[in-house]
């Protein structure tokens, strides 16, 4: 394996690469999705928020601001939608440059290709995404790959399993999210001591609490015509909130018990084979939802098998994270060496905030060609050059002509030229030379044999 | 000569304390028209003084206008420019904290995951997102995202900030806090955990013109060695005990029994002339005594015979090298 830094060479990787994708996600059906290059940037901040909304490049045009897209997901679901949500399943593929602004980065711009497949609830969906992850990378030759499988679906449905309301769930899975060091049971009991807010030594004052119950007087005095005083929220929003979380320091018991749960949950894994039913067992209480939850995860796996994916590089962890936001079912990465080369998952509730009356079941994945090391084998298989006849101040240009047409004809790319340079053949009179022999017209199969027997060497 | 642009803060926070900490260190700075924007330093010649605003004072040295400057560490971290060296990031004065501040009403919020639930019942029941008026944009989203909100708008803002939630065109701010004051004034509470960046002034200067400028250099180890021997003087007192022994020796053994009593060295002991009284002739030891043990140390000496003791501040403590300066060279190399 080697990582390119020549920028030429990357891009006729890259474009390769996207081709065999291309290719592979054809042969499942998938139609070329493609989208404006400019669309409104509120389509792209639904789903990521201020996390793309730094990284944007914008432009204010007739009072509306654009964004060049940084991905082909919103804009794919909201055309879906667009059309009415009880369409057919629809199979798209996308690839073209997507744009972010990110100072670590060489480019603003860089390529992406993946695809959608939308209005197909179900494993076969999910199961046909990952396969298709996997078929891709070993189109491209690489092999020494893994692909972890894990399902948002059951980590939520396990956290409240202990009384973890949904609110509570999303922010301590985003809190997860953002963790660069390894998930501890300590760092997840702080969490919830600052989210239930149990009282600190200084608020167990008396003074605080003096403090609170005044402010909490003049809360209650408070109109809903001087919300603007209290800037943006009702008085009845606080004082909800407060009450929930009051409630959830009467459970902080039981909640304690779900993050001890989640800091062992989160670094499970496990490799195909072993039983699946012992995450179950890590459960609570008997579940059946959790167990058809777990049983969803083996049926995705036995049925990616089924597409040839060899099942020693498959992985289940159940609490893999990547955008809790989004995510609503069973989600995947796939792996080289730790690098990320693609990923993806069910994102059912997507298409609701984009303004959908109902839920539309979506699957999708994305490869990041990139960030990826690539494989030397590829790069060396990659497309030949352009074949060049150079010619010389003797050489018949009509000859010349015939020579480029003729060799088009059989699929060969071929260019003229009047620079001499390491790839470029001789034209001489009407007789291209190739390897000192000089070939006329009617020798061209034998002159074809030649050149592959050259660029086999 | 070459000369030396110093650019120094002209108005804001830091603007006088600036020119106070200067005089302390013993680098008066001279203005000759209060309007200008130049000035002078007597005791580095070769130095010229620009009068620009903090940000300003960061931009100019990050252009090479100015080869060194004296800003706020918040402007450099909002604003950080590739070539801008920290020298010096503890001068110990204007200090100041950027903080996350909500409206006291907001008696649900203590922390910054309560905040960030409040985000979401923003963006889930109001459908839209929380708005914070600040001036400092990369450091605030740099900070919100780490601490799980994403679902915000940047009020872009010029002073003021505090007012914006009053007003109504925030919901949040995040702004520089010196006593929290203003906050409360303006029914506002920080967040305990919403501290971005705990900020004082500090010494800057430009990479590329601290190598390639020995002048540059020069004038940074002059300003240096002041600043660290006044900075570590401020930290000093100077004793002068009388104190009644055999002999000088005597003294000395009783004073360095003691390690907070034997000084940045050992104790000076000078007799006293003409004090003479019976068996026991009179000294005079001299030492310098850390502030924090200074009671400590007073206590010890009248335990071990000594009297009439008085204290005077120390200026300056100049050790072998400027330490500063020390590790400046060594940033460079």
């Amino acid at each position: 394996m080697v990582a390119i830094t020549d920028r030429a060479r990357e891009i006729l990787f890259i474009r390769h690469s996207v081709e065999i994708i291309e290719n592979v996600l054809a042969g499942f059906g998938y139609e070329r999705f493609d989208a404006p290059i400019l669309q409104p940037s509120e389509l792209f901040l639904t789903r990521a928020g201020d996390l793309i909304a730094d990284h944007l490049l914008t432009l204010d045009y007739r009072n509306q601001r654009l964004a060049l897209r940084p991905e082909f997901t919103s804009p794919a679901v909201a055309a879906y939608i667009r059309n009415g949500a009880d369409q057919p399943v629809i199979r798209w593929s996308f690839s073209g440059p997507v744009f972010e602004d990110r100072p670590s980065e060489d480019s603003l711009q860089t390529e992406s290709v993946g695809a959608e497949l939308l209005g197909m609830p179900g494993r076969f969906a999910e199961a046909e995404i990952i396969a298709l992850a996997g078929l891709a990378a070993e189109q491209l030759g690489i092999a020494g790959y893994e692909i972890a499988i894990g399902h948002v679906g059951l980590t939520r449905h396990l956290l409240a399993q202990f009384g973890l309301d949904a609110r509570a769930q999303r922010l301590l899975l985003n809190f997860l999210n953002h963790q660069t060091e390894p998930v501890t049971a300590e760092l997840l009991l702080n969490w919830l001591e600052k989210f239930v807010a149990l009282p600190t030594a200084q608020q167990a004052g008396e003074e605080a609490e003096d403090h609170q119950s005044r402010v909490l007087q003049a809360l209650m005095k408070t109109t809903d015509a001087d919300a603007m005083a209290i800037s943006g929220r009702t008085r009845d929003e606080i004082l909800e909130r407060l009450l929930r979380k009051q409630q959830r320091l009467v459970t902080y018991e039981r909640l304690s018990e779900a993050v001890n749960f989640l800091a062992n949950y989160a670094s499970l894994t496990a490799p195909l084979g072993e039983d699946w039913l012992e995450t179950a067992a890590l459960l609570p209480a008997p579940d059946e939802r959790a167990k058809a939850l777990v049983d969803e995860m083996h049926q995705v796996v036995s049925m990616v098998t089924a597409y040839g994916i060899d099942h020693q590089k498959l992985v289940i962890k159940p609490a893999l994270a990547r955008s809790w936001d989004y995510y609503s079912g069973i989600v995947f990465e796939l792996r080289v060496n730790g690098t990320l080369f693609a990923g993806g998952g069910r994102y059912d509730d997507f298409a609701e905030l984009l303004g959908s009356p109902r839920e539309v079941p979506a699957v999708g994945l994305a490869f990041y060609l990139n960030n990826t090391i690539l494989a030397k084998e590829l790069i060396e298989a990659a497309p030949p050059q352009t074949l060049k006849i150079q010619l010389t101040p003797t050489s018949d240009n009509s000859a010349a002509v015939l020579w480029a047409q003729k060799l088009r004809a059989l699929g060969l790319k071929i260019a003229v030229t009047e620079t001499a340079s390491p790839d470029s053949y001789l034209l001489q009179g009407d007789q291209l030379v190739v390897n000192s022999r000089a070939y006329r017209l009617d020798e061209i199969p034998t002159l074809v044999d030649a050149l592959k027997e050259k660029s086999a060497s | 000569m070459n000369r030396v642009m110093f650019a120094l803060p002209s108005k804001g926070a830091i603007a006088e304390p600036t020119l106070n900490f200067l005089q302390d260190c013993g680098l008066r700075v001279d203005k000759p028209n209060p309007r200008q924007y130049i000035g002078t330093i007597p005791a580095i010649p070769s130095v010229d003084v620009l009068f620009q605003r903090v940000i300003d004072v960061l931009y100019k040295v990050a252009d090479g206008t100015a080869k060194l400057g004296v800003t706020g560490l918040d402007v450099v971290a909002e604003y950080g420019q590739d070539d801008v060296i920290v020298i010096h990031d503890n001068l110990n004065y204007g200090h100041c904290k950027l903080v996350v501040a909500v409206p006291e009403a907001w008696i649900d919020v203590e922390n910054m995951i309560d905040l960030a639930e409040v985000a979401l019942d923003f963006r889930e029941t109001k459908l839209r997102n929380l708005r914070v008026a600040t001036t400092y944009p990369n450091k605030t989203r740099e900070f919100l995202h780490k601490n799980g909100i994403h679902h915000f708008s940047i009020v872009a803002a010029e002073g003021a900030i505090e007012a914006a939630p009053t007003i109504g065109y925030a919901d949040i701010v995040v702004d520089l806090v010196q006593t929290g004051t203003t906050l409360r004034e303006n029914h506002l509470k920080p967040l305990p955990d919403g501290v971005i960046i705990n900020s004082q002034a500090c010494l800057i200067g430009s990479r590329q013109m601290l190598q390639e400028h020995p002048e540059a250099m020069n004038a940074a180890r002059i300003l240096l060695e002041h600043i660290d021997a006044a900075l570590l003087g401020k930290t000093y007192t100077q004793l002068t005990v009388n104190i009644a022994g055999e002999n000088a020796e005597d003294i000395g053994r009783k004073i360095s029994l003691n390690p907070l009593t034997r000084g940045l060295q050992g104790p000076t002991i000078a007799p006293i002339f003409g004090s003479d009284s019976g068996a026991a002739q009179w000294f005079t030891v001299t030492l310098i005594i850390p502030n924090k043990s200074l009671l400590e140390a007073i206590e010890y000496l009248r335990s071990v015979g000594g009297t009439q003791i008085s204290a005077v501040p120390v200026r300056y403590v100049f050790l072998n090298e400027s330490p500063t300066f020390a590790r400046l060279v060594a940033a460079l190399a």
